[in-house]
């Protein structure tokens, strides 16, 4: 938070102290926020959330610009390409659309005919359906729909949790057949509105005065909730989570501290303070599972904290947990950016949480780019302390990630065996390589999105495109590929992407981030579509320098070739971090063709090393 | 409690302080349309700690009426 932003700590819960705090984000009091231009589509009144989405967006980095269609407008602002929902080039549209509104029938009469229930429901879902598509037809928007809340007052009473078919079991259907509908759709997202209501409470949450006089269901604390809520979400959708947690071992992994407490004497177990640590142990845990990759950073004996880890009988992390680990007496910051270095990673990938404020203000000062987390001072406090950070928000979890700290300790492990073999080529050939590459299609395209959204060192264009942006520029005739990459130490999942259209006739799709002209054919013109563009080329930098990259632009080129490409050109674009890629076109014969821009014509074949079996899928 | 209630209203309608007087009404001022009277009323449930009826909703459109409902509340 900076210091600008000050007025924002300020804010009490009424809604005269937000409009005032509103005021001042739009007035643009707080710099650096990025502007989010959100619609919302509702079956309530949903303007009353207009202040609180501005003031719960500037505590998240955004100037949230929000746009509310009238209420009960769906299918007229949906499916009309020129209503003035699509006028506003909104980036995420909302939808709020309530079981009340959508299906009275369901809410007043539940179980009064059972055998209409489900029909009615099945109404309601394709409705929702059709309209994430008439949105994704006319907009490459984020879209975010909400889920439905258990039933505040169910019709059956207490007994509704008795029986067969539940109202709240009914609720809890649609939700799963509502999520299923948005992974069906590109950049589309829940909105897990559910889990708000149920996090603040059911009671308290409608303000039943101004639903009767202005449609408007929420009290005030329930609108800043939901404000809040959905924000973080939106949040998730346009920041990729933190890559690396960085943790301290004495009063953080277990109470007491280890060179002077023993084995024995520190606080990890199953009763209390032990089990404060052990869940927090557990809970690192499930950051990894989620993908995460956990660091230690610790100033102690090595022996010391390794025999923790190995020998402790209540610890649930062990030395195989940890990426990286640096035990020794050095100064944190050092430490933190051997880690950085030894993982591939930038200094902002990594967030550091440690109970000593000494620690954290060292890291603070010497590496302005670590994320430090403030730890609270009661260690029961520290899951909510880094959950709620939002850092590590996640809303499409793909099998990638769910494997990440195997994959990168492969990695660690093709290090130590590049270390043994006598050449390069040598080792990359022990390797037994095996690259597939295929078209990105539905079930690929979360994972290349994502890919685009984080990629940093190996990649030439930076260019983020959505899911959605993506799967447009594919209708649109672009060629898109995945590569995935395979060893004899295991599987690197899919780590590579390269997408390529034409030069001229392809529109590109609304880009987040400035974009350099496009390429014009020059005056001896060709043949439309015979000039192709390379639009985004990169790898994941756990798979650098073993030829991949090679392997990937040889299909592409040959793609492109079978769509009637005569010549393809490639771009660099400098960033701050991706410099290890200036030269990738010059070294893969293409030739210079104005500043960072290569050309090659796609009559010279492109090479393959001979130390990767590539094989490739329609 | 005037000086509150001034307060509350300058900050609900985004305007000056010395914009608002004893004499200010939902009518006299372009601001105070009808989202900004539900969040003007509820400000003023938090400021002084009151529930109001939905029908000291609908009367509360002047600063006129809103002393008068205070009032009522036992607020003066």
């Amino acid at each position: 938070m900076t210091q600008h932003a000050a007025f924002l700590e300020e804010v009490s819960p009424t809604p005269a102290s937000y409009l005032q705090a509103a005021r001042r984000v739009h007035a643009g009091e707080i710099p650096g926020l990025r502007e989010l231009r959100v619609a919302v589509l509702s079956t309530v009144s949903a303007q009353m959330l207009q202040p609180y989405l501005i003031v719960e967006g500037a505590r998240r980095g955004f100037r949230v610009v929000p746009w509310f269609a009238p209420f009960a407008q769906l299918e007229e602002q949906v499916l009309d390409a020129t209503s003035p929902l699509y006028a506003g080039n909104p980036e995420v549209v909302a939808v709020f659309a309530r079981l009340e509104e959508l299906a009275p029938a369901l809410c007043e009469r539940f179980g009064a005919v059972a055998t209409e229930d489900a029909a009615l429901l099945e109404v309601v879902l394709r409705r929702l359906r059709a309209l994430l598509c008439g949105l994704r037809e006319r907009t490459t928007a984020a879209l975010c729909l909400a889920n439905f809340p258990p039933p505040a007052r169910p019709l059956a009473g207490l007994g509704d949790a008795m029986l067969a078919r539940s109202q709240a079991t009914m609720v809890q259907e649609a939700n799963a057949a509502l999520a299923a509908a948005c992974r069906e759709v590109p950049g589309a997202f829940v909105f897990d509105y559910a889990r708000t209501v149920v996090e603040h409470g059911l009671a308290g949450w409608h303000d039943a005065r101004l639903f009767a006089l202005a449609r408007q269901p929420w009290s005030v604390e329930a609108q800043i909730a939901t404000a809040g809520a959905l924000v973080r979400t939106l949040r998730a959708v346009f920041v990729a989570p933190a890559k690396c947690l960085v943790v301290d071992a004495d009063n953080t992994l277990w109470g007491g501290v280890v060179g002077e407490d023993g084995l024995g004497g520190i606080a990890l177990g199953d009763d209390y303070p032990g089990n404060v640590f052990k869940a927090f142990q557990k809970y690192l845990r499930t950051l990894k599972d989620r993908g995460v990759l956990l660091a230690l950073v610790s100033k102690n004996e090595e022996a010391d904290v390794r025999s923790v880890l190995e020998q402790h009988r209540d610890g649930v992390l062990h030395e195989g947990d940890f990426a990286v680990r640096r035990i020794n007496w050095r100064e944190k910051s050092v430490n933190l950016r051997e880690v950085a270095a030894a993982l591939n990673l930038g200094l902002e990938a990594l967030v550091f949480f440690d109970d000593n404020p000494f620690e954290r203000e060292e890291v603070r000062r010497l590496l302005p780019g670590v994320t430090v987390l403030e730890a609270p001072h009661e260690p029961l406090a520290f899951i909510a302390a880094i959950e709620d950070s939002s850092l590590f928000d996640q809303l499409i979890l793909s099998a990638e990630d769910q494997q990440r700290a195997a994959l990168y300790r492969r990695h660690a492990a093709a290090t130590a065996a590049s270390q043994a073999a006598a050449s390069p080529e040598e080792f990359l050939a022990g390797l037994e390589m095996v690259a597939t590459i295929g078209s990105v299609g539905p079930e690929t395209l979360p994972r290349v999105a994502q890919l685009l959204a984080k990629t940093n060192q190996f990649n030439l264009t930076i260019r983020r495109h959505s899911a959605a942006q993506l799967a447009q520029m594919i209708e649109a005739g672009a060629v898109a590929l995945w590569l995935r990459l395979a060893d004899r130490f295991g599987d690197h999942g899919l780590v590579g992407v390269a997408l390529a259209r034409p030069a001229a006739g392809t529109p590109q799709p609304d880009l987040l981030i400035p974009q350099p002209p496009p390429v014009r054919p020059g005056p001896s013109s060709v043949v439309p579509n015979s000039a192709w563009i390379i639009d985004t080329f990169l790898l994941s930098c756990r798979v650098v320098g073993r030829g991949a990259e090679t392997a990937l632009l040889a299909q592409l080129a040959g793609c492109v070739r079978a769509r009637g490409g005569a010549e393809l050109t490639g771009e660099y674009v400098p960033s701050a971090r991706n410099g290890l890629v200036a030269d990738f076109y010059p070294r893969h014969g293409f030739g210079a063709c104005g500043e960072n821009r290569w050309m090659k014509r796609l009559s010279d074949a492109t090479a393959t090393p001979s130390y990767i079996r590539t094989q490739f899928h329609e | 409690m005037n000086e509150k209630l001034f307060q509350i209203l300058a900050d609900t309608l985004g305007a000056d302080l010395t914009a608002v007087s004893e004499a200010t009404s939902m009518e006299n001022t372009p601001q105070w349309d009808s989202v900004a009277h539900l969040n003007l009323v509820l400000s003023l449930e938090k400021a002084f700690g009151q529930r109001f009826s939905p029908e000291e909703f609908m009367q509360m459109q002047s600063v006129a009426a809103i002393q008068r409902i205070l009032a009522g509340h036992g607020l003066s």
